[in-house]
């Protein structure tokens, strides 16, 4: 049985619709992220599930128990808020105990539960502190024990760790994966942060304008991208529009400056076979700069262009180059090509391995 | 020219004033602290201290120094009218405070027109005290708006009294000294976290428990603020029981009033101001020593050492 | 009409033009003059005058009337008039800034001007040179030996101005009719819970309770008694009334059936207000005081002040003064039953003063015959031990 398992899930504010149809399970141990840009639901199914906005119709099940209807306090969920909310009148202990006391837990108990639950967030001997007292890690470590504490069927986070630096969140997601699997509780993460919710989840969950883009784990999401907007999404994409000239199931073939070439494609993202036109993506890391043009085999697209911008960034440089078609990123690994100047005229290749066939979004 | 000279010399003075403030701290804490200090001295202290030096004297100055005026107030009757005004303040605070509270609460979370309610709130406090008092007067006497009301409405027969009670005294203190105290009900409510009631609800407190736990502590500094703008004023009232109290509503506001502009005897009513004010000052500390907050407002069991 | 009341304020000025034209050389840069004390005034009129005027009064339309027409009378250049809120505000501005306090004068009530010549605060006042300031014998006795200045100078501190006597018995005609004349009427168990008693002061009260029990208001011998009548009258009273305005209102609307007051009070519910209600002197007697005129120590124009005060007395001046007030001037009765004052009551009465009830009613009112006013106490000076007690009894009384 799943833990959480969402149905239909709809949720309308005056006449904009947030979330529609949106359907998927969680199942138990499992560490789901909600990932999509801001204004695509994530926080409303979020807080669904927690029962702080009621749908407009569907349904969530947890633990196979409909709680559409039933108040927050009667969910067998807790959340750790996006700025924590945490009680600054209590102390650490006071505030990791508040759940335990709601439920009757006896005194004792909620002693040593507190006390094992701070040492698990690494927080031992912090439980007479005030809240204003600690750091904001710290503070991100208790809120994981307030609701940790409580076992609850799934946690709940609502981009906790936007607010923290760049090493600090490093560093929390780890650890928040490695108390994940310890105690092998259900995490549900939500976050516009690609890169948060690739490392840490087990499957993720796109969303964009309300709607579920694509559901898989982050190296299926990555690889195969069911649309133009999940591979822009995660990770950064370019894209050339470009005349279909045949198309069959699994090869379309389409004309890039003058020469035809044949693109295999998935069979998730198969355009609608009368299409005239298609966007053909590709990654940076997969695209190369050359100094001559090397055309002529089919099996690569090939687009000449001019250096525009060269940024250095430690381990590879990105150049920035001005094509006919589109402006093109290309990030090369800094040890193995010859480096480019702006201003330099250059070839831009990959391979029709590495390209990416989607629908395109330019209107025929 | 000579104009040009003359304010480039200005300015070079007024700069050089400046870098001597800036080079000294204790100047500029004198300087940015001393006319509030002033103020308060003038204003405060000085007149506390007159009152004080009155009250240990027989007469007007010159006069012989004495104990009497305090020995008097623990007369029976004078401790019997504290007594009975400290019941009235109580009452008062306690009606005010929920009141207020609520009205607060429910201002901020619940209406959208918050800044016309809160003028609304405001707004009798533009009116002289002892014309609401009167206003009070008319809507309580026996041919009054409660009264037409109330046989109108066939509640009830012929004309009640409503006037001259104590009931009527809590009523005008209440009306009066209510928008003291939604202001910094309305401020704390208004600034406090709304994800913290989210929290409690979310580990699993009901509305109430959630009240008590969360909202009310998170905005203790309010009501502590409100409590004391009620209770304090309330304590010293002379103007509404004296318009609006019947037989044995006299407060003890009423007896300090007596002695300067009746009675003639100012030592008096500087002892009894003088002992009041200590009497408010002493209790507010043992409040605070006692421990009194944490009781109030349910602070959690902190349990044993973690 | 209007070219009469053109020509009237014409006349005015240029009779005011005249008198001032008499005095030109003392004017203008001599208006900043040392300061001439009312008593050093040589000449009536006097020669020289400042030309301003601040004056505070409790009667307010009075003395408002009575600044405006004099400022204009006199051309002054500046004057002010203003109310004061409680009884010794005066007395606290007097004591606290003794030079510059800025006032010419007051209108005060008595145990606060008693307060102020003990303090020295007070001028003397010249009342044999002044010519409108004429008071008969049985009201300037008490001021006499009370308030005449002993400083040599002559003199009298404070000019009364009007008679109030207190506590009376007022009563509701619609709930009572022709009650026996005394103050026994206010321990009657009929009227259980339809008593008012007037205790803004506490003396005003205990009077009630000297007279009840037979003592002499002023120097009552057995204090306890009167606490105890009044402790026992406590049961049968509806309220202690803290002003004039609600007593009034609580016997017209009838709330009340009988309490006390004071006279000019009776008076304006009666002719004022029309109310339906009358009042009485109690065989027992009560007591009858006056509210002075005073002028201050350094007051900024003394001389000026001293013709103000002059001109209050006029008959015009008296004549507002009950106009606006209803309280009874200090003058011979004859002056209201057969002189001018009673033939300007009945002549302005209905038309142009607009009050209830018959002209001639009042004037029965403000007649104090010998007998009445036999029996009546004056009510000052008090000894601070009688203050004192009467402060305690009201204390003990009104919050039991």
């Amino acid at each position: 049985m799943s833990i959480v398992s969402i149905q239909d899930l709809r949720k309308e504010f005056g006449n904009v619709t947030a979330v529609e149809g949106a359907n998927f399970d969680i199942e138990e141990g499992e560490f789901v992220s909600v990932l999509g840009p801001s204004g695509s639901g994530k926080s409303t199914i979020l807080r669904m599930i927690a029962g702080f906005e009621s749908p407009t119709s569907g349904s969530i099940e947890i633990l196979g128990k409909e709680v559409v209807g039933m108040a927050p306090f009667e969910r067998e969920v807790n959340m750790v808020f996006q700025d924590l909310a945490l009680f600054p009148h209590l102390t650490v202990a006071e505030n990791i105990k508040y759940g335990l006391q709601q439920k009757g837990v006896s005194k004792d108990e909620q002693q040593r539960r507190a006390t094992e639950m701070l040492e698990i967030v690494d927080l031992a001997g912090y439980g007479n502190r005030d809240i204003d007292q600690l750091s904001g890690g710290e503070q991100q470590r208790v809120a994981l024990a307030r609701a940790l504490v409580n076992e609850p069927s799934v946690v709940l986070f609502d981009e906790p760790l936007a607010s923290l630096d760049r090493k600090l969140r490093q560093r929390m997601q780890f650890e928040l994966q490695q108390i994940q699997e310890e105690t092998g509780i259900t995490f549900l993460y939500v976050t516009h942060d690609q890169e948060v919710a690739m490392s840490v989840s087990d499957r993720m969950v796109v969303l964009n304008e309300g709607k579920i883009e694509q559901i898989g784990t982050p190296e299926e999401i990555y690889r195969d991208p069911e649309s133009q907007f999940v591979a822009q999404f995660i990770g950064d994409l370019n894209s050339v529009y470009s005349k279909v000239v045949e198309a069959n199931d699994d090869t379309v073939e389409v004309q890039t400056n003058g020469t035809l070439v044949r693109v295999p494609v998935m069979e998730t993202t198969t355009p609608a076979l009368n299409a005239e036109a298609v966007d053909i993506g590709v990654r940076p890391q997969n695209v190369t700069l050359q100094q001559t043009s090397s055309n002529g085999d089919g099996t690569a697209f090939e687009i000449g262009g001019t250096v525009i911008n060269r940024m250095y960034r430690g381990d590879n440089i990105a150049y920035i180059v001005d094509t006919e078609d589109e402006e093109f990123l290309v990030i090369e690994q800094q040890d193995t090509r010859t480096e480019f100047e702006i201003g330099e005229d250059v070839y831009v290749q990959w391979k029709t391995d590495d390209c990416l066939v989607f629908p395109s979004k330019e209107v025929a | 020219m000579a104009t040009k000279t003359e304010t480039s010399k200005f300015n070079e003075y007024s700069q050089s004033v400046l870098d001597y403030i800036r080079d000294r701290p204790r100047l500029q804490v004198l300087l940015l602290a001393g006319p509030t200090a002033g103020l308060l001295v003038a204003f405060f202290i000085v007149p506390v201290l007159i009152m004080v030096w009155y009250a240990f004297l027989t007469g007007l100055p010159p006069a012989d120094y004495t104990m009497e005026n305090f020995s008097r107030i623990f007369d029976p009757l004078y401790l019997g009218i504290i007594g009975d005004t400290f019941l009235i303040t109580v009452a008062t605070t306690i009606f005010t405070v929920t009141l207020g509270y609520t009205l607060a609460y429910s201002m901020v979370r619940f209406s959208r027109k918050t800044t016309l309610l809160l003028l609304l709130v405001i707004l009798p406090f533009w009116t002289n005290y002892i014309v609401r008092m009167y206003a009070w007067i008319n809507i309580l006497q026996a041919d009054g708006v409660l009264n037409w009301l109330l046989n109108t409405g066939g509640v009830v027969e012929g004309s009640q009294r409503f006037m001259f009670s104590h009931e009527a005294v809590l009523v005008g203190l209440i009306y009066v000294w209510l928008p003291l105290a939604v202001l910094p009900f309305y401020a704390s409510i208004k600034t406090m976290d709304e994800d913290l009631i989210e929290a409690a609800k979310d580990l699993g407190a009901g509305p109430l428990k959630t009240f008590f736990t969360v909202t009310l502590p998170m905005t203790k500094n309010g009501i502590y603020a409100g409590l004391i703008l009620v209770a304090v004023p309330a304590f010293g009232a002379f103007v509404t029981p004296a318009l609006l109290g019947g037989t044995g509503s006299v407060m003890i506001g009423m007896v300090i009033d007596n002695q300067f502009n009746q009675a003639f005897n100012w030592n008096f009513g500087a002892a009894l101001g003088v002992f009041l004010t200590l009497a408010v000052v002493a209790s507010l500390l043992l409040a605070v020593l006692a421990g009194v907050e944490d009781k109030i407002l349910k602070r959690p069991d902190t349990g044993g050492e973690n | 009409m209007n070219v009469t009341m053109i020509n009237r304020r014409n006349v005015l000025k240029s009779a005011g033009a005249i008198g001032i034209g008499s005095l030109a050389g003392c004017l203008g840069g001599d208006s900043n003059s040392e300061y001439v004390r009312p008593v050093e005034i040589e000449d009536w009129p006097p020669e020289s005058y400042t030309d301003e005027l601040n004056t505070w009064n409790w009667y307010a339309e009075w003395n408002e009337w009575g600044t405006e027409t004099f400022a204009e009378e006199h051309d002054l250049d500046s004057f002010s008039t203003e109310t004061y809120a409680a009884p010794g505000d005066w007395f606290t501005n007097l004591q606290s800034n003794p030079e510059n306090h800025g006032i010419d004068q007051i209108g005060a009530f008595t145990e606060w001007q008693y307060r102020a010549v003990e303090e020295d605060l007070l001028e003397p006042i010249p009342i044999e040179m002044m010519p409108n300031v004429e008071i008969p014998d049985q009201y300037l006795d008490a001021h006499q030996e009370q308030f005449w200045s002993d400083e040599g100078v002559g003199g009298l501190y404070g000019v009364p101005h009007s008679v109030v006597i207190s506590p009376i018995v007022m009563y509701n005609t619609q709930e009572l009719q022709d009650p026996p004349e005394s103050i026994d009427i206010l321990w009657d168990e009929e009227f259980a819970n339809e008593i008012s008693m007037i205790a803004h002061q506490p003396a005003i009260l205990c009077e009630a309770g000297a007279l009840y029990t037979g003592q002499d208001p002023n120097d009552p011998d057995d204090f306890e008694e009167i606490r105890e009548v009044l402790e026992q009258q406590r049961d049968l009273v509806f309220t202690y009334a803290d002003d004039h305005q609600t007593q009034m209102q609580l016997l017209m609307s009838g709330d009340a059936t009988v309490g006390t007051h004071m006279d000019g009070r009776a008076f304006r519910a009666m002719y004022n207000q029309g109310g339906d209600v009358d009042w009485f002197i109690p065989e027992e007697g009560a007591t009858w005081g006056t509210d002075t005129i005073i002028i201050p120590k350094n007051a900024p124009n003394p001389v000026t002040s001293t013709m103000y005060l002059n001109f209050l007395f006029s008959d015009e001046g008296m004549e507002r003064m009950i106009e606006t007030s209803l309280y009874r001037p200090p003058v011979d009765n004859e002056e209201f039953t057969d002189g001018e004052l009673g033939d300007i009551i009945r002549e302005k009465w209905d038309d142009e003063w607009e009050k209830y009830g018959e002209a001639e009613d009042f004037i029965n009112d403000l007649v104090l015959s010998e007998e009445t006013l036999d029996n009546l106490f004056h009510n000052w000076p008090r000894s601070s031990d009688v203050i004192e007690r009467y402060d305690e009894i009201w204390t003990a009384v009104t919050a039991g």
